[in-house]
């Protein structure tokens, strides 16, 4: 116990002095660049204006007009189309990797996973830079040649309104999975042992283990992962700024990528903060949903 | 009788090695594509078919590039950017996780809530407004345009707070006994025992900023303050056609920050798996 020591403020009013002290600084920040903008982006979702004609207030006319409006509506499919596509194959895809990868030596393990982990040091810009040229629609294009060893024909990946979403799901998943995989080998390593030989000790095959141990106790990081993929996933836009710019004909157009079109290219930033709103009402529901619904608990 | 096993021991190492392998020269080839490319200066109209090694490997594109007005600038933008906002990340957060992990204070778990909260609410939200405040401080175009925005992000608050709820209580206490001011206990006391938490907290926010697309977009419009992705979103569509150029600067941008990572490495895949930790 400290013992009260001589001061001219009462010793609890100081502490919370000194605590409130500590905290002004991000409080501040906090206040003005997340606080701030979220209650702002309300109002403005009950204006209409824009950057440079100023806003007026109309109610809520913008929420009718985006459920009117059939880019929004689009961009709204399209979007719940990439995270249904992004987040059951990464998920698959990286989960079914992370058991192998367990099982390897531990040198083969680094190496593996320095591979998989090139793509998350580069900026989205620079990776879309080099997809683009490997997207190339012409027939000696990098992907048209590697699936012309199959016998498939060139395409247009990326000019294709049918394929866009498919090309661009798959650059997402290639940039991303590395992430997947290293979170699921995280999860895998707190499985404790013992577990794993008692299993063995009752001799129980590598299906039953694989079934009844490791799947269950990867609860919490599935979980995880779905949530967040959900979270980001609803998020997309850089992707789609380089690849396409929402093309062709809106055919990959995001809610992300149309709010920053109508905010800064076409002065409608009501309208602009209307779909931000509700995007994160989407998200807030969804991810209310998933935790609520979805077991992390570890029977 | 001793075959079938022995082969299905085979054929399991097989998958185990094989698959992962596989995975990683998909991870890897698109980066030996672009290597390849940037030595070269028209690739696709070139030949039929197409010439994946350069006959004649030139430099003329990386040089171009280096010509390029403002490529250095945009490269010490990133890293200057990057760098500022980590450091005062480490100090601000930690001091805000810190607060919260060992102070007792009216509105706290108020706070802490509310803060938290934020981790979940969309860019698109708040970047518009963000926007505004920013052009209204006269910040537009400017350093801290760029960097005061990103320190508002609360996962570092949360994750500090969970690492310096670890720290004993008791030293705390004893340094304050032995006449050591509230801030100088947290200077000489917290923050060196939470390094660990501090590096993996450092390391993210880096890799964050370092990728950044969005904030520095909108608020750097003039060309000497722009990132290294805005500089290149745009420096891209300047040579639409000339794919040896835009390889060679893809290349520029991603070596620098290459070595970093080969060299740290697993502190990388520990600061990038940051957001999986759970408490």
């Amino acid at each position: 116990m400290v013992a009260s020591q001589p001061c001219i403020l009462p010793r609890r009013a100081r502490q919370y002095l000194t605590a409130y002290g500590f905290l002004t600084p991000y409080l501040a920040l906090y206040i003005t660049f997340i606080l701030l903008p979220v209650l702002w982006s309300f109002y403005l979702s009950l204006c209409k204006g824009g950057l440079l004609s100023g806003t007026e207030f109309v109610g809520f006319q913008n929420y009718i007009k985006a459920w009117n409006n059939s880019l929004f509506i689009r961009a709204l499919q399209n979007t719940a189309y990439y995270t249904l596509l992004v987040v059951p194959l990464a998920m698959f895809s990286s989960l079914t990797l992370a058991l192998l990868i367990d099982k390897m030596a531990p040198f083969w393990q680094n190496v593996v996973k320095s591979a998989l982990f090139l793509p998350m040091v580069s900026s989205v810009v620079s990776l879309s830079i080099i997809w683009k040229a490997i997207f190339i629609p012409d027939r000696n294009g990098p992907l048209n040649t590697l699936v012309g060893v199959f016998g498939i024909p060139p395409q247009n990946w990326l000019g294709n309104p049918d394929l866009v979403i498919p090309s661009i799901v798959g650059f997402e998943i290639w940039r991303g999975y590395g992430f997947w995989v290293i979170v699921f080998l995280a999860g895998l390593d707190a499985i404790p042992n013992d577990l794993y030989e008692a299993a063995r000790v009752d001799g129980a095959n590598a299906w039953h283990i694989l079934t009844r141990i490791t799947l269950p106790l990867l609860r919490p990081t599935f979980l995880f992962l779905l949530v967040m993929g959900f979270i980001w996933n609803f998020q997309l836009f850089d992707a789609v700024y380089m690849l396409t710019a929402g093309g062709p004909a809106n055919a990959s157009a995001t809610v992300v990528w149309y709010v920053y079109r109508n905010a800064f290219h076409f002065e409608n930033l009501g309208f602009a903060a209307t779909m931000g709103v509700l995007l994160l009402f989407i998200i807030l529901i969804l991810t209310v949903l998933q935790l609520k619904y979805i077991p992390s608990e570890v029977d | 009788m001793d075959l079938a096993p022995k082969l299905y021991r085979v054929a399991t190492r097989v998958v185990i090695y094989g698959v992962p392998f596989l995975a990683s020269v998909a991870s890897i080839a698109p980066f030996v594509f672009m290597v390849l490319i940037s030595f070269q200066h028209t690739f696709f109209v070139s030949g039929n078919p197409a010439r994946w090694i350069p006959r004649q490997p030139t430099i003329e594109t990386y040089l171009a590039v280096l010509e390029t007005p403002n490529f250095l600038r945009w490269v010490f933008n990133s890293l200057f950017v990057a760098s500022t906002v980590t450091a005062m990340v480490l100090l601000i957060q930690s001091m805000a996780g810190y607060v919260f992990a060992k102070k007792e204070f009216p509105g706290r778990e108020l706070l802490f809530v509310l803060i938290l909260s934020g981790i979940m609410i969309p860019r698109a939200v708040t970047v518009i407004p963000a926007f505004f405040i920013v052009k209204d401080l006269g910040l537009l175009n400017s350093y801290p345009g760029l960097i005061l925005p990103p320190l508002a992000m609360p996962l570092g608050v949360f994750l500090m707070r969970q690492y310096m709820r670890t720290l004993p209580s008791e030293l705390l206490d004893a340094s304050r006994i032995d006449g050591c001011s509230e801030f100088g206990t947290f200077w000489r006391i917290v923050l060196p025992l939470s390094k660990p938490g501090l590096a993996v907290l450092g390391i993210y926010t880096f890799m964050e900023q370092w990728r950044d697309f969005l904030w520095p977009l909108i608020v750097a419009q003039k060309d000497v303050l722009k990132t290294l992705p805005v500089g290149l979103s745009v420096f891209h569509t300047e040579f639409r056609t000339d794919y040896g150029v835009q390889m060679a600067a893809v290349l520029l941008s991603i070596v620098p920050f290459l070595i970093v990572f080969l060299f740290f490495q697993r502190y990388f895949i520990k600061g990038m798996t940051v957001g999986a930790l759970k408490g």
